[in-house]
């Protein structure tokens, strides 16, 4: 009996010791990873999991003058953006001055 | 015989005076003429000289001009990297301290090349101009997608948001009175799709080109490029998301104005998500 018990505890033992091994291998290669990501994927990814915060609107907000208004505004708010995309092309395209003499 | 002897004695004197008088003719024309040569000597230096100075003064003209049109686009880019929201506070002062440190070069390239006088050293300091177009030539198309990238995600999270709520608000409001607004989830689902698809190009477009470096131009063009794309694609997203917020306006004006609902009987609400 006292041998049966004594042979349990020895695999309890190692069992835990092998899961602490495990579970330590496992930790060291998660975060290789992460360090390993570039630092502007580590920041998308964070900003990418991150969840809006919840917007307090009242009824009183969603009148049809009240909506009007916000699409006006989106409509702004996309063409700012899209005068903006139009200036990656210009940069991508840019041609240096003629400096020939 | 006399008159004989005469013509014989000045002829002999002629013959020993007559080349003298020419060796002393032909020297002084062999003057005149080095004096000439010398002059035109000199005149062509003058104008070699004119000629060098205004090259040289075109030279810097147009090295200015280049200089000053990165600068003026560098400080831009300045602002614009300020104003971003998903850069990390030390993601924005590497940027702004690499864009800085560029602006810095060109200003000294500037001053330097407005005190040279020598055109050698001049067409020199130009090529710097050349050589440096790479840093120039990455970091404003690389800012500009961070900056549109994040304005997009912005607008996302903001306004369209905003609306989103509100929309769903009406459309909760028309399913509480009675009407039928199978249609509108339908057009809310869609989109949605668009709006999450805006999102993740939009995030993928910061991810590529956050890590592009000078050093690897112009192999990187293409990863710019990609990213460029990805943003098309987010503001094409965008548009057609817009464009069916728009639909489902409409379509809550056609709804409301009666003040009479459809009878319910008939009408089964859709739950909205």
């Amino acid at each position: 009996m006292e041998k049966l018990k004594r042979g349990i505890g020895a695999i309890v033992v190692i069992i835990g010791i092998t899961t602490l091994v495990l579970v330590t291998v496992l930790g060291l290669f998660v975060q290789k990873r992460r360090e390993a990501l570039p630092t502007g994927l580590q920041t998308a990814k964070q900003k990418q999991s991150t969840t809006p915060t919840a917007i307090q609107i009242k009824p009183a907000d969603a009148t049809d003058t009240k909506l009007d208004k916000d699409f006006s505004d989106i409509d702004a708010s996309m063409n700012a953006i899209n005068v903006e995309g139009a200036s990656i092309d210009a940069g991508l395209n840019d041609q240096m001055g003629d400096l020939s003499e | 015989m006399k008159k004989l002897l005469f013509i014989l004695c000045v002829t002999v004197l002629a013959s020993f005076i007559a080349p003298i008088y020419a060796e002393e003719s032909g020297l002084q024309n062999q003057e005149g003429r080095q004096n000439a040569v010398g002059a035109r000597v000199t005149q062509m230096q003058e104008r070699k000289t004119t000629i060098q100075t205004n090259t040289i003064s075109r030279l810097k003209e147009k090295a200015t001009k280049e200089i000053d049109r990165r600068i003026a686009s560098l400080t831009k880019i300045i602002e614009k990297i300020k104003a971003v929201k998903r850069l990390t506070e030390a993601q924005k002062t590497t940027m702004v301290g690499q864009v800085q440190t560029e602006i810095d070069s060109l200003t000294t390239l500037k001053t330097t090349i407005a005190g040279l006088t020598d055109i050698a050293e001049l067409r020199t300091s130009v090529q710097s101009i050349v050589k440096s177009y790479r840093i120039y030539v990455l970091y404003i198309p690389k800012l500009t997608i961070i900056a549109n990238a994040d304005k997009i995600l912005n607008l996302i999270e903001g306004e369209i948001a905003t609306l989103t709520t509100k929309l769903q608000m009406r459309i909760t409001e028309a399913s509480t009175n009675g009407f039928d607004v199978t249609s509108l989830n339908s057009l809310m689902s869609q989109r949605k799709t668009k709006i999450d698809d805006a999102t993740t190009q939009a995030n993928n477009a910061i991810a590529k080109v956050t890590a592009l470096t000078p050093d690897g131009w112009p192999g990187n063009k293409t990863e710019l490029q990609k990213a460029r794309d990805m943003l098309k694609t987010a503001r094409k997203d965008l548009n057609d998301a817009h464009k069916l917020a728009n639909q489902v306006r409409v379509h809550l004006v056609q709804l409301k104005p009666t003040g009479t609902p459809k009878p319910t009987g008939t009408v089964t609400p859709t739950p909205t998500p």
